[in-house]
């Protein structure tokens, strides 16, 4: 097994004291706290972090691990294999920070097996006691067509569970799901009897998983409607359109109204998530020009100006400014 | 039940799916006076206004507590702070998602000055 090394993981010297390896628990234990840390290993580091503060803050385990790590138990290629005749003690791990029952295969051949107090009088009396397993709760990204259309989805998570002799364990568990259509961001799904074991005749606990919504190249979502910014061409705006514009449920065809501008929107009902009501589509029309002209082009441009010169779109930015400066 | 089995007994859980203070509590292994904290600090509401042990939650609230345990536990943060954590990692975590919307929005827009 691998050596694990707890100054490291603290990022603290061998010499720290115990109010240093306090405070650098706590400031790593901010940093790396799942419900805090966007790090995509913030669990796995969390762990870690509180399996190496079990030990460096209890003198009595510092003192032991101190001494396996300068009695070199560790092999040439740095694996790690308890010295002969090493005894580890069952003793009970107060487990600041995580689960002890996670703690490593590491640890446990040194310190024996966990037998936190917060699990201890469960598997004591398990005979008499039933008890309702652990809920799990998951979050889950899906993109907007898997949403939109369902899908299958393949779950890995950790779960308690107690082993032959009644202790807690954590166990990794994989399912597959079949995610329903028309979902959307934040929504809770659960699975019935999918999370912890119960004890006793106590009933399994259930899987929430919450759906978050990754962010799509083409639509942005609100509730069950999508937005998507439809490029349209002044002409097609000036004059009236039919379109083509991509949807969930594949391309259509739609019209752009005579006279169009930039920043409208068009409603495409029922084009949204499904679901008891399903949302809309949101087309918002922008409209773009070619970086270049023809000179053909540039004429009929001039010739346009001439017609339309009572248009003065900036009419109202210039009443503003000279008000301003005559005030 | 291994990787191979598809689960399809999957629920969509909405506002109808309630959950009462009693199963709360025992889903989360608290006693009701650690819910009755989170709701007096506003960290959990229930959706109706019941009286106290007759209040209802829906399963956001689940989590929530499930989230407020763990901050409690592991960062030693009373509920005052606690209710400030948490509202403060919600707001952030909203606006992380408005700005991974408006970034993939604006990148479409300088594409399209590009190209056309």
């Amino acid at each position: 097994m691998e050596f694990k090394d707890y100054y490291q993981t603290m990022d603290v010297a061998e010499s720290a004291s115990s109010k240093d390896i306090k405070s650098a628990y706590r400031k790593l234990a901010r940093k790396y706290h799942p419900d805090v840390s966007k790090e995509t290993d913030a669990e796995d580091r969390f762990k870690e972090l509180g399996e190496a503060y079990e030990v460096l803050k209890d003198p009595e385990k510092r003192a032991q691990y101190d001494q396996l790590r300068t009695m070199g138990a560790q092999q040439g290629d740095g694996s790690f294999r308890p010295p002969p005749g090493w005894q580890p003690h069952t003793q009970s791990h107060s487990a600041e920070g995580v689960n002890s029952a996670d703690f490593s295969d590491f640890f446990e051949s040194i310190f024996g097996h966990a037998r936190s107090t917060q699990h201890s009088h469960a598997s004591g009396t398990r005979q008499s006691v039933h008890r309702r397993g652990e809920d799990v709760h998951a979050k889950l990204a899906l993109l907007l067509e898997e949403a939109a259309a369902g899908c299958e989805k393949q779950l890995s998570f950790r779960v308690a569970e107690a082993d032959q002799h009644g202790l807690p364990r954590q166990r990794n568990k994989t399912l597959k799901v079949k995610i329903p259509a028309g979902i959307s961001q934040g929504q809770h799904i659960r699975l019935q009897g999918q999370g912890g074991s119960g004890i006793g005749n106590g009933q399994n606990g259930d899987l929430f998983i919450e759906v978050e919504l990754a962010p799509h190249p083409l639509y942005s979502v609100n509730g069950k409607d999508i937005y998507l910014t439809l490029p349209v061409t002044p002409w097609e705006a000036a004059l009236g359109a039919s379109v083509t514009a991509p949807t969930l449920g594949g391309e259509i065809n739609i019209k752009i109204p005579k006279g169009a501008s930039s920043g409208q929107k068009l409603r495409l009902k029922g084009k949204g998530l499904a679901g008891k009501s399903p949302g809309d589509q949101l087309v918002i029309l922008q409209i773009v020009l070619p970086t270049e002209h023809s000179l053909g082009a540039e004429k009929l441009y001039s010739e346009l100006a001439e017609l339309e010169h009572g248009f003065k779109p900036r009419a109202k930015l210039a009443a503003k400014t000279s008000s301003k400066v005559s005030s | 039940m291994n990787g191979k089995t598809i689960f399809d007994k999957v629920e969509i859980l909405d506002q109808n799916m309630t959950f009462s203070l009693h199963e709360v509590c025992e889903r989360g292994g608290v006693r009701t006076e650690f819910v009755a904290d989170l709701v007096e600090h506003g960290i959990i509401t229930p959706i109706k206004d019941n009286p106290g042990p007759h209040w209802v939650f829906d399963s956001h609230a689940l989590s929530r507590l499930r989230r407020a345990q763990r901050l409690q536990h592991d960062l030693k943060i009373n509920l005052p702070g606690l209710a400030l954590s948490l509202e403060l990692l919600d707001d952030l975590s909203k606006l992380r998602h408005q700005v991974a919307v408006l970034n993939q929005q604006l990148e479409q827009l300088l594409d399209w000055g590009k190209h056309e």
